[in-house]
């Protein structure tokens, strides 16, 4: 959901912002970091089982790839889509990343979990169900990545089914049905934590 | 729109993606990583298109390339005949030799052509030092050589057309000199002459004294064909045949009463032998005609242009033609390096297509994943 924009730029569209960039204006940049910055470091964190550290790598690499690429952006989709899809392919290199070294120390070892590891810094916000949001985010996790993105963009900051199709690629009809898969496989890993 | 959550289930995994801390300001640290801060005043160079920037670079490297690939002989100035020094000297000695031959008995007095009119058979028959005598006749002295001349003059003139027209009044009808071929073309600076001359062998330095005032002499040659052993064999057959005729007249005139089949296989040996004997004398005076007469090519052109800008002291006419010069070279060179990249791009389509469609996959294929954000 985007906050409040500074007065003058409340109207001003991202492409008209990138644009200016791309021609030199730093200050267009900023207003679309005002507008997209924290959102992005909400949607790696859940990508990245809450670690703030990799989501912050995740959304600075993000960004230099939207500075690099300012130019050659061609508009076929909204800036939304593009940054979005940008930081959810950084997100899945940062996981794969992580899961090699992971392995790598496994074997080095000879010991430690098959898993990933636990997040190296987390930063849960106080919650009523801290036990369940855990346990969800670990049955999140495991999900394989498809899912895992699917389910957490459709969530995500008041998107909309036919945003987050947008973004993954998809039909409105695939996703809604694979969307649907997903919770029915969750609530069944998790019969206690649904409450109608 | 999105559902309303039926559980806590969908609530919670809309908290999963929050962040409730304040935004770290990642934008400024990539922004100072991937791009350098900018000098505030941009360099006048730079102001410019960059399309205008990028195309001036390509038609400079396009020329120097074309420069340097283009033949030297390209752009020099029309390879001139590959003659060589001017034989004077050598056709001074050739012409003393000529001279002498000459006080022999000329090369066309040979025996007169015979006719079809048998002569007396008594005359020409066999005798045991005919043979011989006949041999020392037919065999030339070693002065007595029968040569084949051909000239060839090049001359640079001011006045092609005015030395090309004199040059046509050279050879004599009297003695039975002609101009063989001639052809002019161009005007002025490109104005062109050849001529082909049949002197006679006899007169010949006389007519190459008249041609070498007509203009400067660039070019002098002078070969030399030695037929003396086909004359010679020439006659030794001719008068074989003729003596092959007078026996067969002879014999018919002896054999009167012969059978007719005798007679007629008589008259027919009669009629080949005197065919042939035509073939040797048609052969004969062709190749008299051709010792008789020597062939003289001349060429006529106006002198090189670096004569024609050395002028006395006219700076200015100098400064005219060197530019003239200039340009004509300019524009040479643009055509050539013109013909050049036309010869490239077209004769190497069957590699530009290729090269072409695949760059476009690539480029395709690489805006696709930055759409996708694989990147």
């Amino acid at each position: 959901m985007d906050r409040p924009a500074p007065d003058g730029a409340a109207h001003t569209t991202d492409e008209t912002l990138l644009s200016r960039f791309a021609q030199g204006d730093r200050c267009a940049l900023g207003e679309l970091a005002r507008r997209y910055e924290t959102a992005l470091l909400g949607l790696a964190r859940g990508l990245l089982d809450a670690n703030a550290d990799d989501a912050c790598e995740a959304v600075q690499e993000t960004w230099i790839r939207i500075i690099r690429y300012a130019h050659s952006f061609r508009s076929d989709s909204s800036f939304k889509t593009w940054i979005y899809r940008i930081v959810i392919n950084q997100c899945h290199n940062i996981r794969e990343r992580n899961r090699r070294a992971a392995r790598s120390r496994a074997r080095q070892r000879q010991s430690a979990p098959g898993r990933d590891a636990p997040p190296r810094h987390t930063a849960l916000p106080p919650a009523e169900h801290a036990e369940s949001l855990d346990r969800l985010r670990s049955e999140v996790s495991r999900l394989d990545p498809e899912r895992r993105v699917l389910l957490l963009l459709c969530y995500h900051d008041g998107f909309t089914h036919q945003q987050a199709a947008e973004i993954l690629g998809l039909p409105l009809g695939t996703l809604k049905s694979r969307l649907h898969a997903t919770l029915t496989e969750l609530r069944r890993r998790m019969p206690d934590e649904v409450r109608t | 729109m999105t559902t309303p959550p039926r559980d806590h289930l969908e609530s919670d995994l809309a908290r999963l993606t929050q962040w409730d801390q304040p935004a770290p300001g990642l934008w400024e640290h990539a922004l100072q990583q991937e791009a350098p801060p900018r000098s505030a005043q941009r360099s006048p160079i730079l102001r410019l298109p960059r399309a205008s920037l990028a195309a001036a670079a390509l038609l400079l490297i396009a020329v120097t390339i074309g420069i340097a690939l283009l033949p030297s002989s390209t752009l020099q100035a029309p390879q001139r005949l590959a003659f060589s020094e001017p034989e004077q000297h050598r056709l001074e000695e050739r012409t003393t030799f000529w001279s002498q031959s000459s006080q022999l008995p000329p090369p066309t007095a040979f025996r007169e052509p015979t006719t079809s009119a048998a002569q007396p058979a008594d005359a020409l028959l066999d005798t045991p030092q005919e043979p011989a005598r006949r041999l020392r006749q037919a065999a030339p002295s070693p002065a007595a050589r029968h040569i084949i001349q051909r000239i060839t003059v090049e001359l640079h003139t001011d006045d092609v057309r005015a030395a090309f027209a004199q040059a046509l009044l050279i050879p004599s009808e009297a003695r039975g000199e002609y101009v063989q071929t001639s052809s002019m073309t161009g005007e002025g600076r490109d104005a062109r002459a050849e001529l082909t001359l049949r002197i006679a062998a006899d007169r010949l330095n006389d007519a190459l004294g008249e041609l070498r005032e007509l203009g400067d002499v660039h070019a002098e040659r002078a070969t030399g064909e030695d037929i003396t052993t086909q004359i010679v064999d020439l006659d030794a057959n001719l008068r074989s045949e003729r003596r092959i005729e007078a026996e067969l007249l002879t014999l018919l005139d002896k054999r009167a009463d012969a059978p007719l089949a005798d007679i007629m296989q008589v008259r027919d040996s009669l009629n080949q032998v005197r065919q042939r004997i035509e073939q040797l004398e048609a052969r004969q005076q062709h190749l008299s005609r051709l010792v008789s007469l020597a062939t003289v090519l001349v060429i006529l052109r106006p002198p090189p242009d670096d004569d024609a800008t050395l002028l006395d002291g006219a700076l200015g006419e100098y400064f005219k033609n060197t530019l003239a010069r200039s340009w004509r070279t300019g524009t040479l060179y643009l055509v050539d390096t013109t013909g050049l990249l036309i010869t490239v791009i077209i004769g190497g389509l069957i590699w530009w297509i290729p090269a072409a469609a695949g760059a476009g996959f690539l480029i395709q294929r690489r805006r696709a994943n930055i759409e996708r954000g694989r990147i």
